[in-house]
């Protein structure tokens, strides 16, 4: 680590300090003592995060055409017999799997702490051409043909990988899809395509998806956005002399805003080079030709979707939904959750249904709002599996605080005499 | 502005008549230090023609206002009875011009009796005006209109949807948003038109079998998360009969089978509700055993759909009267950051 960058490193940990769970076990040793440089020394001495700390198992999958696909996964806790609840996590453009570490991370500390005693799973991967994916494949012509359908023909190729290799025995899970950003067009593509019958998944498996989780993507938006991505990416750095800078550059620009995520998540996006120094593995800018069909038809496709597959949008701060979307919600088709700094910085005047442990979140988020504040989002999805998922429910409802939704209406329409 | 020849003596502007018998029930109905009744209605007309121009009182007539109205509605029932004839509004959501609007093809208040079902904040550019004009009129003509709760009049909503940043952007505080949050948690929840139009801003609730349930709830809180006063907020009809789990994550969905069943149970004729966008402004559903009014035209100007108000006259005829988004000088164009998407 150069000296610059320990600097800097340091004094981001001294403004974040009490948010930090990453530097937080020394915390309690440290006392009150006027210690920087005891701090400094600590977090000096800490390396980065694993991903096998998240993840136990790491698998690659290799397709009909050689191309391999880094994975990883933590498997779903319950009972010998009973079924289980999965979340399938894609990342967005430029990001990779480990973006969603610290999420899969919160989301058993959430469990624990509403003593949920069947923790849902976390099965996720690094997409075509980005993060372990694109230094596993020595093809740089494969890693960057991003092209809509290559990466919806990628996503159910390892569903189906992950559901042959892992869940063929016992009784079949319930599969909750979370796409963050471009990740949440291609599912929702992947879902709306086997609900129409026209791409199929293998084997009935669209059948299990219960839910559709699209973090932070609107069309609308997302297309306008595009128009500022060339002179954006041209624009940042290309390469940074350590991975420490590339972390404080992420945070300093506002990408991510909290530490503890980013030593996990950033690393993951960067290989070394001969000069030792640290270049993005994907260059985004080939990537432009893909960039208008990523998101066309998202928002009315989303919509669609039937009810029968439970739908989520999770945005960061920004409500602007386009049409589509503002009729769909303001017609209920679909639950929406804004995570809003407003509320972050006002939590006392709230009284939210759901604990959350606000001392790990960021005290700001953006559009990785998942990384900004884990917490906050696992109990979102958390809430969203209870209320959509039958077997989960009713699972927990014993242990639960909260109560098994699909159980009350059953027993509501039998009070009303609505023939079940 | 002279409309007091058309006020009954019921209404707030002929009980606080100086010569009035009834002075001092007049009085306690507002207990606040300020002056008498006349200056009061005086104060009140004043902040109605400055509020109809879409200029935004000050941060102290906001409070005095609050706590006028907190007085006029904390008395009224959590079905609070309305006479017919009266015309019955859906979502406004701070479309402040299009408000205007539809005092214009409905009538003016107080000729025009209103029934108000909720969502006055939120989204729109104006929601400090919409609920500043919709709460003064409800003070200066209490037995006129009627503003029910939706379920945007709540402290956790609107930190999201926009009328806890609009407080922010015109009063520099969130003072004006505590305000009127803390008057929202008096709003009466339903309303029933000559014991046949049942109106609430979403739905049924599985846990509300009869109105009478209604009337034991305690509204006097914040919306919560669930329960019968949630659902009565949030809940939707469906095609599908029974009850189902909402898509929206709050209330439930009902069919026709529950709508049939409760009409009957509460001799109704008719649930009158808004909550859901429709192209038309309004929309039958379960075989006209409810209709959902939406009263915001071209809805977050993006939208695209009609708006409609239903009047109910003395005969209880109904009547949709539909209207367009109002012609004015354009919205003002909130520049958003555009946000740094696939990175």
């Amino acid at each position: 680590m150069s000296d610059l960058a320990n600097d800097l490193l340091r004094k981001k940990v001294r403004q974040q300090d009490a948010q930090s769970e990453f530097f937080s076990e020394g915390a309690d040793s440290l006392g009150q003592l006027p210690n920087t440089r005891k701090k400094e020394s600590l977090i000096g001495t800490q390396k980065l995060p694993e991903i096998t700390s998240f993840f136990p198992h790491l698998e690659l999958f290799t397709n009909d055409d050689g191309y391999v696909f880094q994975t990883y996964y933590k498997p779903p806790r319950q009972e010998v017999g009973e079924s289980s609840v999965v979340f399938v996590m894609h990342h967005g453009a430029g990001s990779s799997g480990a973006t969603f570490a610290k999420l899969t991370a919160a989301i058993e500390r959430q469990c624990e702490m509403q003593s949920i005693s069947s923790v849902p799973g976390v099965f996720t991967f690094d997409i075509r051409g980005h993060g372990r994916t694109g230094l596993l494949n020595p093809s740089t012509e494969e890693n960057t043909k991003l092209s809509f359908d290559k990466l919806c023909d990628d996503f159910r190729f390892l569903l189906q990988c992950f559901h042959e290799r892992y869940m063929s025995e016992g009784p079949p899970p319930s599969y909750f899809l979370v796409g963050h950003s471009l990740g949440g067009s291609i599912l929702s593509k992947v879902v709306s395509d086997d609900v129409d019958k026209n791409v199929c998944l293998k084997n009935n498996l669209g059948q299990i998806i219960s839910g559709l989780v699209m973090i932070d993507i609107v069309e609308d938006t997302a297309v306008k956005a595009l128009s500022a991505m060339k002179s954006y990416l041209n624009a940042i750095p290309k390469q940074f002399p350590s991975i420490e800078r590339a972390i404080l550059w992420h945070i300093d620009s506002n990408l991510l805003h909290n530490l503890d995520s980013s030593l996990i998540s950033v690393p993951e996006l960067f290989t070394r080079t001969e000069e030792e120094q640290y270049k993005w593995i994907i260059d985004l800018r080939k990537t432009e030709p893909f960039w208008h069909q990523w998101f066309e038809g998202l928002s009315r496709r989303f919509v669609n979707i039937p009810s029968r597959i439970s739908k989520l949008l999770i945005l960061a701060n920004n409500d602007y939904l386009d049409k589509d979307l503002m009729i769909g919600q303001m017609q209920g088709k679909y639950q929406l959750v804004v995570f809003h700094n407003n509320q972050l910085k006002h939590s006392n005047t709230l009284t939210t249904a759901t604990q959350t442990i606000p001392l790990q979140d960021a005290s700001e988020l953006g559009h990785f709002v998942h990384e900004d504040v884990p917490f906050k989002v696992a109990a979102s999805l958390i809430d969203f599996v209870e209320r959509n998922d039958y077997n989960f429910a009713t699972r927990n409802s014993s242990s639960s605080s909260m109560k098994s939704q699909i159980d009350l209406v059953a027993a509501l329409n039998a009070k009303w005499g609505v023939p079940q | 502005m002279d409309l007091d020849s058309d006020i009954q003596m019921e209404d707030a502007v002929e009980q606080t008549q100086p010569e009035a018998t009834g002075k001092e029930a007049s009085l306690s109905q507002f207990p606040i230090n300020t002056t008498d009744p006349t200056t009061q209605r005086n104060m009140l007309d004043g902040w109605i023609e400055q509020l109809s121009q879409c200029k935004p009182l000050s941060e102290e007539s906001v409070k005095q206002l609050c706590a006028m109205a907190v007085e006029v509605v904390k008395s009224e029932e959590n079905v609070q009875p309305v006479q017919v004839p009266v015309t019955i509004c859906g979502d406004i959501h701070g479309q402040f011009h299009d408000l205007m609007e539809l005092f214009k093809i409905g009538g003016p208040c107080p000729d025009t009796n209103y029934l108000f079902m909720g969502d006055y904040v939120d989204r729109g550019y104006y929601s400090v005006e919409t609920v500043s004009y919709l709460v003064a009129m409800k003070v200066r003509y209490p037995r006129r209109i009627t503003i029910l709760r939706g379920n945007h009049e709540s402290r956790q909503i609107t930190q999201v949807y926009g009328f806890y940043d609009e407080c922010f952007r015109k009063y520099g505080s969130a003072n004006v948003w505590k305000m009127f949050t803390d008057l929202f948690d008096y709003f009466p929840i339903t309303a029933l038109v000559d014991n046949s139009i049942f109106c609430l801003h979403g739905g049924l609730s599985p846990m509300i079998e009869s109105i009478d349930q209604v009337r034991e709830l305690n509204r006097i809180q914040e919306v919560p998360h669930e329960g019968p006063m949630c659902d009565l907020l949030w809940s939707d009809p469906d095609d599908r009969g029974g009850w189902g789990i909402s898509p929206r994550g709050a209330g439930f969905t009902f069919g026709q089978d529950i709508s049939e069943q409760f009409n009957h149970t509460n001799g109704l004729s008719l649930i009158a509700r808004a909550h859901q966008l429709v192209m038309e402004g309004y929309s039958w559903s379960h075989q006209d055993l409810v209709v959902t009014i939406f009263s915001a035209p071209n809805y977050c100007y993006r939208c695209g759909n009609q708006a409609a108000i239903m009047e109910v006259d003395e005969n209880h005829n109904r009547d949709f009267l539909q209207y367009d988004p109002s012609v004015r000088p354009g919205e003002p164009t909130v520049t958003r950051k555009t946000p740094d998407y696939f990175l």
